[in-house]
């Protein structure tokens, strides 16, 4: 979903900066003063700049409203079920792997050796999460899964020879 | 009458060094590209060998060919030592041969950036000797990197009295009119040094606590503060490549529509902001460790989101109103010059999405990021380079661009636009970064990427042939007067 | 001359073993106040062996080169915590630091900083600033006492120590390439 977005609004711009810079290029073999030139696209700058920079501000503070830092809130009587993950040359010791849906869950996630990094997938192989796996410190990432099946975790930062192979499943049911 | 051999041909060198490197990097390039995309069977030890030259070589060489260009911009405004830029070149070369070496004999992998415990911690992959040779190799060529930047600073500080007055603060502070501001080249060599010097510093201190760390496994550094480091050094020192580059952009598009850039308030500020934010957003790349200081983490996107402002409001806007309407007449040289700033402006807008904290999350090391910087840096800063070399070759000599270098010339930029999108596609599927192999859902836009590096590769190879034809008719007429302390 | 003296009573005064007792203690007192202070000593003194040995001084240390390596050398040595250690234990190492600080670190400073140029200054203050940041590390984070006479909680105050040392050379450069130097010396 986010990629989604993220694709079509990178797309949408690029194709907007395309656009302008093969209008100037076409316009660019024809002469004309510069002083007009630059008396006019000055004044243009000064509405274009104000304009980015508040689009840009708009966008830094909705989306820093809601950051997956933060611990959600949990009603009274729902307990999160606390996880512990261990990441190490090659391979994943994760203290539960069995879910329901619904139920809100919280890795804790450290690395035995080197930096990891633990995505976690679903079954189209769409990245849901992650977050870094870095010895001696501990990481903590929030999901709550609405849908059975099984969730694959994936190596997302490099860590050595068998990186690609640093893979574990979690399974979640009804 | 002046000998032709004794003719300085440091700038020639840095470029014609970086250029072919930069080509050798391409086929390494398709190589990975083609094995993710299930055609070539390599093995993982040298898929992720080849990821480490690929990513350390690329920013290397191109980072090195940008140096050339500011040295032979910057030296037509203050006296650049030409036994540093020497320097530079010995100890450039030195660190290549190191880093080849331990990487390819003793199959040194930890991927250009070398994150701690990698280097000593390789799950028997490698040796202490592939690692130190690496980590040492880096040193030497950062050694190098920061005499000239130091020498260059020396040089700005003679002529303008402080770095402060190369940024032109005096003229943003009023105290000068904005008439008497330094140039363009001046204020952009100026950022770079402050930048640089910093990043460099950064490095060595990083590069070294790894070293002591593979030869004796008990002195440990705090993880999260080597990733600090290593990102600071990494970001600051790639990035400082396109803003080395831009300084090509000032002075050949200035010539070429006889129109001048001015510097103004403006653009000195813009120039400022950058110094500050390229300092500042490395923590971008730390979006995905919830154990930094939220703050910094914010700051990340807050100032990465905000450094999109100078290139857009400034630079590319600048760029864009001084070829509009100029008359002016395009060759391959300016054409890639004007190009670069697409790329620039268009790798931007990836960049500013995946520096978004919520689009990181699932962005965060997958194919996207590096689908941000072929963009970038191909498109943007290596488009630079050759544009330079263009320009200089037709500065210089009488040599004259034939069919196959407007071939390359479309031929570079659809291809790196297509690699790119390969790789944007591949990041909306998730497919993850730094992986030897890929699923088959993933293949195809690799596979793609792979085919049409080809053509890239084709492309850097026509500008680097018609380089080295104008080394070549060079050697034999040396045109223009000669002066000693001539770079090129 | 008048330096000379300073220097020869700044010598002395460190030698006197109360002084040198006191200041070897504790270690951030020996690292960070004996050994600078001998290399200001030399320093002090070393017009004096400048004028004596003028031909010696311009024929073996013409652009100041060499000078500032022998600087880097015999500080680095005394950086290492082994060699701290051994002159402790040694009599013929503690004489040597004595020996080797004012002479072979003080006096060659005073005489290659004047020569050497503006570039390789703060190539060396770069160089400073990554090993006293270096040191800081692995005074702070060893794992192991490197010192044996010298407890692991002192080791820890001398890395603080190196960090004050590096941010103030961080901060002398900043306002070094800022502060506008055309009008001061026009």
């Amino acid at each position: 979903m986010i990629q989604t977005i993220a694709w079509v609004v990178s797309l949408f711009f690029m194709l907007v900066v395309t656009a302008v810079f093969g209008i100037v290029a076409l316009k660019s073999t024809k002469k004309s003063d510069y002083t007009p030139i630059k008396k006019k696209w000055y004044k243009a700058r000064t509405f274009y700049g104000a304009a980015l920079i508040v689009l840009l501000l708009a966008v830094s503070i909705y989306t820093l409203r809601d950051l997956p830092y933060n611990q959600p809130v949990y009603s009274a009587d729902e307990e999160p079920v606390v996880v512990d993950v261990e990441a190490l040359q090659f391979g994943w010791e994760i203290s539960q792997t069995e879910f329901k849906v619904g139920e809100p869950i919280e890795f804790h996630v450290t690395s035995q050796d080197v930096n990891h990094g633990f995505g976690i997938y679903d079954e189209d192989m769409n990245i849901l999460t992650q977050t870094q796996a870095m010895p001696e410190y501990t990481n903590e990432v929030y999901i709550t899964f609405d849908e059975p099946g099984t969730y694959e975790i994936l190596c997302m930062e490099y860590c050595g020879l068998a990186h690609h192979l640093m893979t574990a499943e979690l399974t979640v049911t009804e | 009458m002046e000998s032709v051999k004794s003719r300085n041909n440091v700038v020639v060198s840095y470029l014609i060094a970086g250029g072919l490197i930069i080509l050798v990097m391409i086929i390494f390039g398709i190589l990975m590209l083609l094995s993710q995309g299930g055609v070539l069977d390599l093995q993982p030890a040298a898929f992720y060998q080849i990821l480490t030259i690929h990513g350390t070589g690329m920013v290397g060489a191109s980072a090195f060919a940008a140096a050339g260009i500011m040295a032979y911009f910057l030296s037509k405004y203050v006296d650049l030592s030409k036994n540093v830029l020497m320097t530079n070149l010995v100890f450039f070369l030195i660190g290549v041969v190191m880093v080849i070496i331990g990487v390819f004999s003793f199959e040194y992998a930890s991927s250009w950036t070398f994150l701690y415990p990698l280097p000593q911690l390789s799950a028997n992959a490698w040796g202490t000797i592939g690692a130190l040779l690496y980590l040492f190799g880096m040193l030497i060529l950062g050694v190098g990197f920061l005499l000239f930047y130091l020498d260059a600073g020396r040089a700005i500080i003679k002529n303008y009295g402080s770095l402060a007055k190369g940024l032109g603060w005096d003229v943003i502070s009023g105290k000068k009119a904005e008439a008497d501001a330094p140039s363009s080249t001046v204020v952009a060599s100026t950022m770079v040094v402050i930048i640089n010097v910093t990043a460099l510093t950064v490095g060595a201190a990083v590069l070294i606590m790894n070293a002591i760390n593979v030869i004796n496994p008990a002195f440990t550094v705090d993880p999260l503060l080597a990733k600090n480091l290593t990102y600071a050094f990494g970001h600051i020192f790639a990035n400082s490549i396109i803003y080395m580059g831009v300084i090509a952009v000032y002075e050949v598009l200035q010539q070429y529509t006889k129109r001048t850039w001015a510097v103004n308030k403006v653009f000195l500020i813009a120039w400022t902001m950058s110094t500050v934010f390229t300092l500042l957003i490395y923590t971008h790349h730390l979006l995905m460790d919830s154990v930094m200081p939220t703050w910094m983490l914010i700051m990340g996107q807050a100032l990465s989101h905000a450094n999109g402002l100078p290139v857009l409001v400034v630079t590319a806007y600048g760029a864009l109103m001084i070829v509009y309407k100029s008359g002016i007449k395009w060759d391959v040289g300016s054409g890639l010059i004007f190009m670069s700033m697409f790329g620039w402006v268009a790798g931007v807008v990836p960049a500013i999405v995946d520096a978004t904290i919520v689009v990181n999350q699932v962005m965060h090391n997958t194919k996207w990021v590096p689908g941000h910087f072929h963009m970038y840096m191909a498109l943007g800063a290596c488009a630079m380079i050759f544009g330079f070399m263009y320009y200089l070759a037709k500065q210089d000599s009488s040599i004259k661009t034939n069919a196959a270098d407007k071939f390359a010339f479309v031929g570079y930029a659809v291809s790196i636009a297509a690699l790119s999108g390969s790789f944007l596609v591949s990041g909306v599927l998730s497919t993850p970064r730094r992986w030897a192999t890929h699923i088959p859902e993933w293949m195809g836009p690799a596979l793609f990427g792979g085919v049409i590096g080809v053509l890239a590769f084709i492309s850097v190879a026509i500008f680097v042939i018609h380089f080295i034809r104008f080394i070549r008719i060079r050697s034999k007429t040396v045109p223009g007067t000669y002066k000693k302390e001539q770079l090129a | 001359m008048r330096n000379f003296l300073y220097g020869m009573i700044l010598l002395a005064f460190l030698i006197i073993p109360p002084v040198r007792n006191t200041l070897e203690s504790i270690m951030i007192t020996h690292m960070l106040v004996q050994i600078p202070l001998l290399i200001v000593s030399g320093w002090l003194m070393a017009d004096v062996f400048q004028e004596r040995f003028k031909a010696f001084f311009t024929k073996w240390n013409e652009n100041g080169i060499a000078g500032i390596l022998l600087v880097i050398f015999i500080t680095a040595y005394w950086m290492i915590p082994l060699n701290i250690d051994r002159s402790l234990e040694m009599w013929s190492m503690e004489l040597f630091k004595f020996g080797s600080l004012p002479l072979l670190a003080g006096i060659p400073l005073r005489d290659s900083w004047k020569k050497i140029s503006s570039l390789v200054k703060s190539f060396i203050i770069f160089n400073y600033i990554s090993m006293f940041g270096l040191l800081a590390w692995i005074y702070i984070e060893a794992p192991v006492r490197v010192c044996n006479s010298y407890l692991e909680s002192d080791q820890e105050i001398l890395g603080w120590g190196f960090l004050v040392i590096t941010v103030s050379l961080i901060l002398y450069m900043l306002q070094n390439v800022f502060a506008d130097q055309s009008e001061a010396s026009p």
